[in-house]
């Protein structure tokens, strides 16, 4: 039996479990933009190249952003990812974990969406394929597409694999925000039809048997770990 | 649990240990404020000496084991005059044999400890440790003398009562054969008969030397050669009651002067030597009254010397006696009788021999008894607390070392105590993973870290 004796930050994650006071409501500067920079701005760049790298041969260049537990901060990871690919030629973030109180677009929509970048993105959803141009929304960013789950869809695995062929055909990458690994299987079936997978860690105490686990698991599902994510915001 | 882990633990609760050791030398200089306490130590050195052979030694027990005795402590609780009991003592009072690892000294050294708060208070009990000690080491070796006269007295009695049984016999069987100076008789009867023979095979008689009108009869001589040897048993028990004393005497003399030499702490052996040497000498003046009356009284010094010199009259007077006659016939009577009586002297000198060598023996026996209890009484070597010398006065020992100990001892177990609670630490607490552990767990490398945004 572990003992876990909880410190300040630990408490204060703990907190963070309330809407008011959770990492989606953080603030506006937490979604790095093409003027960003600074070390925050700069891991999320960095990951984007390696991401684009490893999806450079990939049929389907769709990628899940998942972790072990809630609160990890995949939805932040996987925004910035997304707003990152953007800057690089296009991404579609899909929001898949149908549970959370709060979409990951929020961010996006909370970031300040200028009326301008709003027609820009308007003009922009012409060039998308069919079926994209009906279920994606424009973000605040140049080139960057939010799409979200159905609650609760029995087909909601197989309907990411379409919008990720589909960007894949366009030349896009689809970020997927999913839901915690140990809350949830649904993480795993958007990691197997996405095929590729960016697990987040947060640096807190926690159980490392854990994350073999869902190590284990993505491996007898064909999912690839293609990025290692320590999170320390 | 690995290493590293346990260090991170360690690192993140760097006061722990610290909070410890800190503990530890603040109980240990407490402990030490509020218990310290000097001990001053004197070192004695006990004399001993090879016994002569033979010679009595009796037994002793060593210095260290005078502090067993309540007795020490409450002879310096008397002299502290301060209403220190000697239970409380007891405890602060030790003796101890001193080891040598070099064995460069064969005689025995002990250690008196006294214990105290007060630094001058400690010299003092072990001052006063060792003097009572030493002379409590006095008592305790020492023996009451009346206890071993009467211990021996019964022996000395049954061995005078056998010396007494054995000259009666001797004397009865000397009385009832006429055996008196019977060796004397018998060498002089020898010469006597030799002589008559001699005048026999010469047949002349030379009568110069035959009368002899002014020396006295045959009968008369041999009535005095009689008195004489009948006085013999006697003589000889007064002179050996002479010798008996006088060697006691000569022994308690050199004992006394060798107690005198001894100086402090024999005081009491020379007393008991003293009185011991007065009786007798007493004893030696009585014996020799008695033998000086017998002397007057029987009118003889040296009875061994008038016994021969008579003897030697009475030969001369027979053989005289025998030429003067002329006649052959005569001497060969002479000389028949006398080798009769030769025959007869030298018959009796087997029974002679048994009856004195059982009247030495029984002599012998009762001598050495008196002598075992003269040396055990007047005492042979030094008294025992004349053999205790202080060799060095007591000083306060320097206790650095004992209080290093506690301090390393304290520092030690705060130390391990202080790490086992950090061990516990780290084996029930949770801790971040690290990038080493992150990449380990899933073979990949972590492809960025993501920092505090907080631009």
């Amino acid at each position: 039996m572990a003992i876990v004796i909880p410190g300040v930050s630990q408490l204060y994650r703990r907190l963070s479990v309330l809407p008011m006071l959770g990492s989606r409501v953080k603030g506006p500067d937490l979604i790095m933009d093409p003027e960003s920079s600074g070390p925050f701005a700069e891991s999320f760049r960095l990951l984007a190249l390696n991401s684009n790298a490893a999806l450079a041969e990939a049929t389907n260049k769709g990628v899940v952003v998942m972790s072990a537990f809630p609160e990890d901060g995949r939805s932040l990871i996987a925004a910035n990812l997304a707003s990152a690919l953007a800057e690089r030629g296009g991404a579609i973030l899909h929001d898949g974990d149908s549970r959370a109180t709060t979409p990951v677009g929020t961010m996006f929509s909370r970031d300040g969406v200028s009326s301008a970048a709003r027609n820009e993105g308007s003009n922009a959803r012409g060039s998308l394929p069919e079926y994209l141009r009906e279920i994606v929304q424009p973000a605040n960013r140049s080139q960057l597409w939010l799409t979200s789950a159905r609650s609760s869809h029995p087909r909601e695995a197989e309907r990411l694999g379409e919008i990720v062929r589909t960007a894949s055909g366009a030349g896009m990458i689809t970020v997927v925000d999913s839901p915690p690994a140990t809350i949830s299987s649904e993480a795993f079936s958007l990691a197997q039809e996405a095929g590729q997978v960016i697990y987040v860690v947060r640096r807190v105490a926690q159980d490392m048997d854990v994350h073999r686990q869902v190590r284990e698991q993505l491996r007898r599902l064909n999912a690839d770990i293609i990025g290692l994510v320590m999170n320390e915001a | 649990m690995e290493l590293d882990a346990f260090i991170r633990s360690l690192v993140r609760r760097w006061y722990i240990p610290v909070l410890f050791v800190g503990l530890a030398v603040l109980g240990v200089w407490t402990y030490h404020s509020y218990t310290e306490v000097k001990t001053a130590t004197a070192t004695v050195v006990v004399l001993t000496s090879s016994p002569a052979p033979g010679e009595f030694v009796p037994a002793q027990f060593g210095f260290d084991a005078i502090d067993e005795s309540s007795l020490l402590a409450e002879r310096v609780a008397a002299r502290l005059h301060d209403g220190t009991t000697a239970a409380e003592l007891e405890s602060r009072i030790s003796v101890s044999l001193r080891i040598d690892p070099s064995q460069r000294s064969t005689t025995p050294m002990y250690i008196v400890s006294g214990k105290d708060a007060d630094a001058d208070r400690a010299i003092l009990i072990a001052d006063l440790a060792t003097e009572e000690g030493k002379q409590l080491y006095g008592e305790l070796n020492s023996f009451d003398r009346e206890d071993v006269r009467r211990a021996f007295q019964e022996e000395i009695d049954r061995a005078g009562a056998n010396v007494t049984a054995a000259r009666g016999d001797l004397v009865t069987f000397l009385a009832e054969n006429d055996a008196y100076a019977l060796p004397s008789r018998t060498s002089q009867q020898l010469t006597l008969v030799s002589q008559l023979e001699l005048s026999s095979l010469n047949g002349i008689a030379d009568p110069a030397s035959g009368s002899l009108d002014d020396e006295p009869s045959l009968a008369e001589a041999r009535a005095e050669l009689d008195r004489l040897a009948a006085l013999e048993p006697e003589y000889n028990r007064l002179q050996f009651e002479v010798d008996l004393a006088e060697t006691a005497v000569a022994r308690l003399e050199l004992r006394a002067s060798e107690l005198k030499l001894a100086g402090p702490g024999s005081e009491e052996d020379l007393v008991e030597a003293t009185t011991q040497l007065g009786i007798e000498r007493e004893r030696l003046v009585d014996a020799q009254d008695a033998l000086g009356q017998f002397q007057s009284v029987n009118a003889v010094t040296n009875l061994t010397g008038a016994v021969q010199t008579q003897l030697g009259l009475v030969n001369q007077l027979v053989v005289s006696q025998a030429a003067a006659n002329d006649n052959a016939s005569t001497l060969q009577n002479a000389l028949v009788t006398e080798e009769a009586e030769l025959g007869r002297l030298l018959s009796l000198e087997p029974e002679y021999s048994r009856l004195t060598l059982t009247l030495g023996n029984a002599e012998d026996v009762q001598v050495s008894l008196e002598r075992q209890v003269l040396s055990i009484v007047a005492g042979q070597t030094l008294p025992a607390e004349a053999q205790v010398k202080i060799f060095d006065s007591a000083e306060i020992q320097s206790n650095a070392f004992s209080k290093m100990l506690m301090y390393a001892l304290g520092f030690t177990l705060a130390i391990l105590l202080s790490l086992s609670i950090v061990y516990l630490y780290a084996q029930f607490e949770r801790l971040p993973p690290t990038i080493e552990e992150l990449e380990e767990t899933f073979g990949l490398t972590v492809t960025t870290q993501v920092p505090n945004n907080t631009a």
